[in-house]
């Protein structure tokens, strides 16, 4: 049994962070690198553990990706397109039609997509999609997207075995909703549906 | 998924110093991976690049294992406490433990190898999984991961960037680091709904 109750910080990632940041004093830091090595030696320190799997994972989009925006732009497009990388590209067309999505190749690096909803003439402060199943279950939020200023559409870039997980999940319903202060409006309606797969 | 798995028991660390002693590699190396993400946050608050702080974290468990192969730890019970000494010993003269590493490391490269992971060429799970949690983020606090974490800067360079105080970059990076840790320990978002 451990002990480790007693001894454990409140925010043992926020600890952990404030550690290795330098933000923690030399004083505190000792302490805290004594309980830190203890709790490890007894396999109970995961926030060091998801610490570093953090850092390595953003390391690699960072490498990747070169970006941690949400939505892209045209220009990143082109440039992508152009690198050699194995993509599907899809028009998504202007959210008045389903799209129905082929099954992707399995060694795809990315996929991407544009959707033709053009919002520059709107009066906002943020711009969120929120997606849900066919049957109105919530999904998953992308926040602060970004879209292109000069054609006005959404780019999205997916890496590959994540558009494969996304899509062959089933219908999904992405609502665009624009924010300003606390009022949302929903503005478009995207619904993707995966076709059967020949595999 | 990084919350501990309790499936099955985990061994007391003293024991598996006493295996070790034995000539055990396994065990020598799960101590190896105990330690190693507690060696490296000891390592990023003296270090920047992560080759540094890989080479660091090799460093000491190449004399880690080798101290517990010739049971150089008489005592078990005090391994975390002996890990810690080698790091701050490391710390405090990396220039002449070079000779002493390329030594070490040709007895012992296989085992220590295996904690630095390789950088693949394709998105690993963890990958995907990042990205999924950090579209919940807004971009205030993407920038701030992306800063943090991938750039490796510090509180200070990242508050003159974004136009933040000190202060402001804190809280952003805890609340940011609690909300992908809690999203990361689920699946993603995809495959759990």
């Amino acid at each position: 049994m451990s002990d480790s109750s007693a001894t454990d910080p409140p925010d043992p990632l926020g600890a952990l962070d404030d550690y290795a940041s330098g933000v923690m004093p030399d004083a505190e830091a000792e302490a805290f690198e004594e309980q830190l090595f203890a709790r490890a030696a007894r396999a109970e320190a995961p926030e060091a553990t998801f610490m570093e799997t953090l850092r390595r994972a953003a390391e690699w989009i960072q490498t990747r990706r070169g970006s941690f925006e949400v939505g892209s732009t045209r220009a990143e497009v082109d440039h992508l397109l152009a690198s050699g990388a194995r993509i599907t590209y899809m028009d998504f067309g202007d959210c008045t039609k389903p799209v129905d999505i082929p099954p992707l190749d399995p060694k795809l690096d990315f996929f991407i997509y544009r959707v033709g909803v053009d919002l520059r003439a709107e009066d906002y402060d943020t711009i969120d999609v929120v997606v849900e199943t066919d049957r109105g279950e919530y999904i998953k939020t992308f926040r602060d997207v970004r879209y292109d200023a000069a054609d006005g559409a959404f780019y999205g870039i997916c890496e590959g075995p994540l558009a494969e997980i996304s899509f062959r999940r089933g219908t999904a319903i992405s609502k665009v909703m624009i924010g300003r202060g606390t009022e949302r409006r929903h503005v478009a309606t995207l619904e993707t549906r995966p076709m059967a797969s020949s595999r | 998924m990084w919350s501990v798995s309790l499936a099955e028991p985990l061994e007391p660390y003293e024991s598996l110093v006493l295996l070790a002693g034995q000539g055990d590699r396994a065990a020598a190396g799960r101590i190896c991976e105990r330690f190693a993400p507690a060696v490296r946050a000891f390592a990023r608050r003296r270090l920047v690049a992560t080759e540094a702080v890989n080479e660091f974290m090799q460093d000491v468990m190449l004399v880690l294992v080798e101290a517990l192969a010739t049971k150089k730890l008489e005592q078990p019970e005090r391994l975390p406490g002996f890990v810690l000494g080698i790091c701050k010993n490391l710390a405090r003269d990396r220039a002449r433990q070079r000779e002493r590493r390329a030594a070490l490391f040709e007895q012992y490269a296989a085992l220590v190898s295996s904690l630095t992971p390789e950088v693949s060429e394709k998105p690993t799970y963890e990958v995907l999984h990042l990205e999924d949690c950090l579209t919940n983020l807004s971009q205030r606090a993407r920038d701030v991961v992306r800063l943090s974490f991938a750039e490796a800067k510090s509180h200070g360079d990242i508050a003159r960037e974004l136009s933040l105080t000190e202060g402001n970059v804190r809280v952003l990076r805890h609340r940011s680091l609690g909300v992908l840790r809690d999203c990361m320990s689920r699946r993603i978002s995809w495959e759990a709904a």
